[in-house]
């Protein structure tokens, strides 16, 4: 608890990230997609942010930029949750060569780093934002898979789970109303940490271009396409780069002081 | 030993034959025929028959069981799944579909660049993540301890392709040290021996050679290697620490042994074993970035050739070097398991 007031940083600037995302058109007058004046204009020649390319707000790209940079992350990491959580479980209660056959198919698939198996996809379905949140969705699920099995085998192992059994309780019983409410908290915890890789893999996914429609306000797009500037308009690529990276850190230091609780 | 070793690479073929079935099914998850997706739209109904005809893709996915009925067992095994196996044993990974090369070819020419790449940042995040964690342990709560979690914090979180930039617009843009991408800047000849530059110019005896190839790795390397070393630093100084706790620690201090000796002869030895875990698994972390890194500093390897296929559509690229990089993982892995012996040697015998 030495770093208290490290923790309240973190919520704070998590806070206000979520919070720009929802009142971007209270705080900034300007249209995200259309030019305002002459195109990488200074932040000091057009406050707050300055101009990109193309001649728009830079600040208002930056805050509408929050909603879909938050928002695919979390849509993405809601599939790799349901879809982990329901396979583990299932491989957990109804064992045996069930059980086998998925942690074979999970170990071998998580031989394929997950931001591979997302690019595989990605490759196949095409740019765009829908294929970005499927393909981290679905990469993220081998390795929440593993983790979550493990979570929900050491709850099949406490004396309760075997009352249960020698209650009658069915299956499904077992699994719905005992082990994923008693998981529940551990899972959470899980899903924050995966939310950090799932931010990184989308913003990862998006500044590879692999978004489609580069107009779309996104940070990691965003930092894509500012990088052709680098040397006239370095804040292009400095702000969304701070952006993505201190939300990481952000969720990253929470998780670990969950964790170490 | 060598049972052990034989034991490993026999449980190695349901992994291997597991990589290849998750990539087959990818394949078949994507939308549209891939004969059509290989000569266009326009193509005549003829020619599309005939590539279908070629892929296999007018045979079943996986067993025909109609086959089976009439008895013919060639016919029930001749399957899509099969045929690709085979393929992937003759070392045919397809061609590519826009430009007409063979992947496997390709492939093998431009892995170099990537092996040397990858093995540099591993090489580099050991060297600087294993000393950081141990003396992290060793001086815990310290204000060496704090600053190392801090910045191994920052390195697990900051983007690569971010941190690539922004040493671009550094030591490229505005200092002017470092060439901002490639492998050999434009009028130096390295005589390819082993396509590794580094080795080669060693080998030729090429000072400036090895030089300008230091000069291209250098920031690849670093972006690539920040965050392996970070996670290497965090599961050293954890490792460390419940190792240090051990009665047999206490012995050892309680019998006098200098602390340098304890640190590293009584406790390094068995914190070591999660760390050459976590190593195999970075390796993995390291391959996918390659293709980041790659792309950001134009380096000639799979990952950037994979990156512009993505871009291109080119599924055979895509699917040939993730094959690849997965098998790579495997090996390496493989190694990792095997080295346990020499670390543990009871492991041998479980």
């Amino acid at each position: 608890m030495r770093l208290h007031g490290l923790k309240i940083l973190c919520i704070l600037w998590l806070g206000a990230m979520v919070l720009m995302a929802l009142i971007a058109p209270i705080i900034t007058s300007a249209d995200p997609y259309i030019p305002i004046g002459n195109p990488l204009q200074a932040p000091q020649d057009h406050p707050p942010l300055g101009t990109d390319a193309l001649g728009r707000d830079f600040f208002a790209r930056v805050a509408y930029g929050a909603r879909l940079s938050l928002s695919i992350p979390l849509l993405a990491t809601l599939i790799t949750v349901f879809i982990g959580t329901s396979v583990s479980l299932t491989a957990v209660v109804v064992g045996g060569s069930s059980d086998r056959l998925i942690l074979a198919l999970t170990n071998a698939a998580l031989a394929i780093p997950g931001l591979l198996l997302a690019m595989l996809l990605v490759a196949g379905f095409g740019p765009g934002i829908p294929t970005v949140v499927i393909a981290v969705g679905l990469g993220g699920i081998p390795g929440f898979v593993r983790l979550s099995r493990s979570i929900f085998l050491g709850i099949k192992e406490m004396g309760y789970i075997n009352a249960a059994y020698a209650l009658g309780a069915s299956r499904q019983r077992i699994a719905l109303s005992h082990l994923l409410p008693n998981a529940a908290p551990q899972l959470f915890s899980l899903a924050t940490t995966h939310f950090a890789w799932a931010f990184m893999g989308t913003t990862t996914l998006t500044f590879l271009g692999l978004s489609g429609d580069p107009s779309v306000p996104e940070w990691g797009a965003m930092l894509n396409s500012g990088r052709m500037h680098l040397i006239q308009a370095p804040w292009l690529t400095i702000i969304p780069g701070i952006l993505i990276s201190m939300t990481i850190l952000t969720i990253h230091y929470l998780g670990e002081n969950y964790a170490d609780k | 030993m060598t049972r052990y070793i034989i034991r490993r690479l026999i449980a190695l073929i349901p992994t291997l034959l597991g990589v290849v079935f998750v990539i087959f099914m990818f394949q078949r998850l994507i939308p549209g025929d891939p004969a059509v997706a290989m000569l266009g739209e326009h193509a005549a109904q003829e020619n599309v028959e005939r590539i279908r005809e070629q892929l296999g893709l007018n045979r079943p996915a996986f067993l025909d069981l109609d086959a089976l009925r009439e008895g013919d067992f060639a016919g029930f095994v001749d399957s899509q799944f099969i045929r690709y196996l085979d393929r992937l044993l003759h070392a045919d990974l397809g061609k590519s579909i826009h430009r007409r090369i063979p992947v496997a070819e390709t492939l093998a020419l431009r892995f170099p660049a990537t092996i040397e790449l990858a093995m540099l940042s591993m090489f580099i995040a050991v060297l600087v993540g294993v000393p950081a964690g141990i003396a992290s342990a060793a001086r815990r709560n310290s204000v060496l301890d704090s600053v190392s979690m801090a910045g191994s914090l920052i390195g697990v979180s900051m983007p690569i392709f971010w941190l690539g930039l922004m040493m671009i617009m550094l030591f490229s843009v505005t200092l002017q040290w470092l060439p901002s991408g490639g492998r050999a800047s434009p009028g130096i000849e390295i005589e390819t021996i082993t396509n590794f530059y580094i080795i080669d110019s060693i080998l030729a005896g090429n000072m400036e050679a090895l030089v300008d190839a230091l000069k291209h790795l250098f920031m690849p390397v670093v972006a690539l290697a920040t965050i392996p070393m970070a996670i290497i630093t965090r599961m050293t100084r954890s490792s460390m620490l419940d190792v240090l706790q051990e009665d047999y620690i206490r012995t050892a201090h309680a019998k006098g042994a200098l602390e340098r000796v304890v640190l590293f002869k009584h406790a390094l030895k068995n914190a070591f074993l999660p760390v050459i875990t976590i190593i195999g698994i970075q390796i993995g972390t390291l391959l996918a970035g390659a293709v980041l890194t790659e792309t950001i500093f134009s380096w000639p390897g799979i990952g950037r050739w994979i990156y512009d296929a993505i871009l291109a559509r080119d599924y055979p690229i895509v699917q040939g070097g993730t094959m690849l990089i997965a098998f790579v993982f495997i090996f390496t892995n493989l190694l990792v398991d095997i080295s346990y012996v020499f670390l543990d040697p009871r492991i041998q015998h479980e």
